[in-house]
């Protein structure tokens, strides 16, 4: 039933979900969370140097900023995926909630190979 | 007796649009979510009948059921969702008229549903890319990218068996 075309066409998407998925797992040293609204960023923290959980009120969305991660606590939106997705704690973990424009990223901060690269 | 032809292209194309959409609504509102599956992310059953008809009947019939898809979407689930599935369907709609004229011998349905749903998820990822004005969504895009690869396998996999086992009998049926 499955033909030569299928078993290429597949074996060619797993190959670069795999290289999607490497690039990911790259370690970090420290994470910062990103949040954007409407295209331009709203708020950059680092989540290392956080002493107590924040509530950003951003776009009709609530965010919660914990030291291990970031998640959507509330949102005025209609299919409330942005808050049924949970909390965010990896490198490149990003989540958004599309009709409020606002977006959620971690992003690693290796603030040491920033210096040897500049 | 002229219109003959006209009323059952109609009725043909209202009951495969009528499929679509209960099966897409099963899907939304029967399917729980669960953790592991990537926020939003759907089984698209609806898109069997959309390969089914650009093969079966014709690919105009399956871009006419992505239309009547996004109005279903935009009534139902508002502008933003209306928006995601116009990218998603029409996208994946083209590479499936394109594709299905490919299959044969050296590609099967599999391929195919694993393409458009693969399209179809670029489509609503570009989407969203667009709606929410920052490309760091594509960060999304490897999750995705398995969840194709398995629905459209599956999807695959039902119109092979829906083509080995009954193709005289549609043929016969729809014209």
């Amino acid at each position: 039933m499955i033909k030569k075309g299928d078993i290429l066409i597949i074996s060619f998407l797993c190959i670069f979900c795999a290289l999607l998925f490497a690039f990911s797992f790259i370690p970090q040293k420290s994470l910062q969370a990103k949040i954007y609204y409407n295209g331009e960023v709203f708020k950059e923290i680092e989540l290392s140097s956080l002493t107590e959980d924040i509530f950003l009120e951003v776009g009709g969305c609530t965010v919660k900023i914990e030291k291990d991660g970031v998640s959507f606590v509330f949102s005025t939106c209609k299919d409330q995926l942005c808050v049924k997705h949970g909390k965010l704690s990896k490198n490149s973990h990003t989540m958004a909630c599309v009709p409020n424009k606002v977006v959620v990223c971690i992003i690693g901060s290796d603030n040491e190979n920033d210096i040897v690269a500049y | 007796m002229i219109y003959d032809k006209k009323i059952k292209k109609l009725s043909l194309y209202s009951i495969l649009g009528a499929l679509a959409l209960v099966l897409s609504l099963f899907e939304s509102v029967l399917i729980p979510d669960l953790p592991f599956l990537p926020a939003g992310a759907k089984p698209g059953l609806s898109n069997i009948v959309t390969m089914f008809s650009a093969f079966f009947v014709s690919p105009l019939c399956a871009v006419y059921i992505t239309a009547i898809k996004v109005l279903f979407a935009f009534i139902t689930r508002g502008a933003t969702a209306a928006l995601m599935s116009f990218f998603g369907g029409f996208l994946s709609t083209a590479a499936l008229c394109f594709l299905i004229k490919l299959e044969g011998k050296n590609l099967s349905f599999i391929g195919i549903g694993v393409l458009c749903a693969f399209f179809h998820n670029a489509g609503q990822l570009s989407a969203a890319c667009l709606i929410s004005g920052t490309f760091l969504l594509l960060n999304y895009g490897k999750y995705l990218v398995i969840f194709a690869l398995i629905s459209g396998f599956l999807t695959g996999i039902i119109l092979n068996l829906l083509k080995a086992k009954s193709e005289k009998i549609f043929k016969a049926f729809i014209f």
